[in-house]
């Protein structure tokens, strides 16, 4: 069973990348499809139940999107794995 | 398969061209008079489905069908029957593409339906030829409108505004597919109250955003390689559009709205997938000879506005969502602690640890909501009629490079056939792979 706590932090991070990747002055197309591709994780993540989103300090979103990745991978679980996988493949495109 | 009124057309001339290769039987004559009641229904039907511009000049061509066409229920007739009635089918299915709600220009209506009157009234005068011709051999006579129709002289022409009508299906291969897709779980997860959550309204209007960048970027890119007209106003309002879908990807902090969402989540995959394997290469946007080495800028450019099309009714359905959740029956979350209450009902709250309330009939949070997505579809409703426009204008061309040196310049006379084919060609979606067609002829 995740810890809602890690997930929930998970969603912080995730939120502010979206935030960021997805800001109206973004031009970059790498920055949208990232942006899009971390709405639809965030969508599944949330679907797990986490219920309270912590807040969590502003951070570039390559960083913000390894830090979730991080949360995600304390579960231990194959679909989270592989969600942190994703990620931090994200992560990586986006730095 | 994704089919426009332009491939439509396009496959009418090929019909016709069938049947004036055929020579008709003898026998066949009260069977094609039959045919003729059906074709001349189907083409007042088209007519009709087209746009239509108050001083339409096409009332004698009405007058005439009229007295030819068949009363309903009296098609349709058996097969085997003559090519006619492939002609009446690819005319009947002109006229349900025609129907298909599009947001268009006044321009682009304008031609394409005095496209659509003058490749109907040229394509029913090849018919009526062809019947007379038959009819003569026989010793039979056609009716007067037979021959009336037979003496036109209609140049038809086709204009690239016909892309405006396109229907997109599920099973279509590449971006129509995965568009046709997305529309349909972006609407049953926006409009079913059991589906409906915040990250589903947010990503289907990031979704939109993505439809906007690539279609700005497929007209850029039309417009460097010379296929487009100057795309600069286009672009403009293409990125303008996406900026504002961007911005209604935003909720505040306070608000939430639970639910799943699984099935748009794999269509918006699926159409971000199509998207970038078509368009980008190594993250950024794909260069025009790259990006139009397997499809033409026109085609693109038609299959983005179809996109856009799309994007502009998921659009509707996200606003309408956001409207809902402000003066509707409102299903929004608010945080606990921007719900100000009375002493004893606040210390019961806190004793229970709720940190999620029902918004109060009252309070109306979702109000910050509304009128970005408003201003969102507003701009995608006036940027997505702009790229239609950008096929019909002439296109600029790159400036011609003087290498001819000493080189004598020796004009290339066309084959107007063979010609005609080329632009067929070039008109036509081509299908990349062995398809299921939505539309049967």
């Amino acid at each position: 069973m995740p810890q809602t706590h890690h997930l929930g932090l998970a969603l912080s991070y995730l939120s502010l990348a979206v935030d960021q990747l997805l800001a109206a002055e973004q031009a970059s197309p790498v920055a949208l499809f990232a942006g899009v591709e971390c709405l639809e994780i965030q969508s599944q993540v949330s679907e797990l139940g986490p219920e309270g989103v912590p807040a969590v300090a502003v951070v570039p979103p390559s960083d913000a999107l390894a830090l979730a990745a991080d949360l995600l991978s304390l579960d231990g679980g194959a679909e989270l794995d592989a969600l942190a996988q994703q990620l931090r493949r994200l992560s990586r495109a986006v730095g | 398969m994704a089919t426009s009124a332009l491939d439509l057309l396009i496959a009418l001339d090929t019909r016709l061209a069938d049947l004036e290769a055929t020579t008709m039987l003898p026998g066949s004559i009260p069977r094609v008079r039959q045919e003729w009641g059906a074709l001349a229904r189907a083409s007042l039907q088209l007519l009709q489905a087209r746009p239509r511009h108050p001083n339409d000049s096409a009332r004698r061509l009405e007058a005439l069908l009229n007295s030819l066409a068949a009363a309903p229920g009296d098609y349709p007739l058996p097969a085997p029957g003559t090519g006619l009635m492939a002609i009446t089918a690819t005319i009947g299915c002109t006229a349900e593409v025609m129907r298909v709600p599009a947001v268009a220009s006044p321009t682009a209506r304008e031609q394409a339906g005095e496209a659509i009157r003058t490749n109907l009234e040229a394509g029913l005068a090849r018919v009526a030829r062809w019947t007379q011709r038959g009819f003569l051999n026989a010793g039979a006579e056609s009716e007067p409108e037979v021959a009336r129709l037979a003496g036109s002289d209609t140049d038809p022409h086709r204009s690239p505004a016909l892309q405006t009508w396109r229907i997109i299906g599920p099973t279509d291969p590449g971006i129509d597919g995965a568009l046709s897709r997305w529309e349909r779980a972006a609407t049953e997860t926006i409009t079913s109250p059991r589906l409906v959550t915040q990250l589903a309204l947010q990503l289907a209007a990031a979704d939109i955003a993505l439809v906007c960048a690539s279609a700005s970027a497929v007209m850029r890119n039309g417009a460097d390689a010379g296929a487009l007209s100057d795309s600069s106003a286009v672009c403009e309002a293409l990125d303008s559009a996406g900026r504002a879908w961007r911005e209604a990807t935003r909720w505040p902090a306070e608000l939430r709205l639970g639910g799943r969402a699984s099935e748009l989540r794999q269509a918006s995959a699926d159409l971000r997938h199509h998207l970038d394997g078509t368009l980008r290469t190594r993250g950024d946007w794909k260069r025009p000879d790259d990006m139009f080495a397997e499809v033409t800028a026109e085609q693109l450019v038609a299959v983005l506005h179809s996109g856009l099309q799309s994007a502009i009714r998921v659009g509707h359905q996200v606003a309408a969502a956001f409207d809902d959740l402000t003066h509707g029956a409102s299903r929004v979350w608010l945080d606990a602690s921007h719900t100000p209450r009375p002493g004893p009902v606040q210390r019961a709250l806190d004793s229970g640890r709720y940190e999620w309330l029902p918004d109060p009939a009252r309070f109306h949070s979702g109000e910050a909501l509304v009128p970005a997505s408003a201003e969102a579809i507003d701009r995608l409703v006036r940027a997505t009629p702009l790229t239609i426009e950008a096929l019909t204008a002439p296109a600029t061309q790159p400036n011609p490079i003087d290498d001819e040196g000493p080189w004598e310049t020796v004009q290339v006379v066309l084959d107007p056939l063979r010609a005609a084919q080329e632009r067929a060609l070039l008109a036509a979606i081509a299908p990349a792979e062995p398809q299921t067609h939505s539309i049967g002829l």
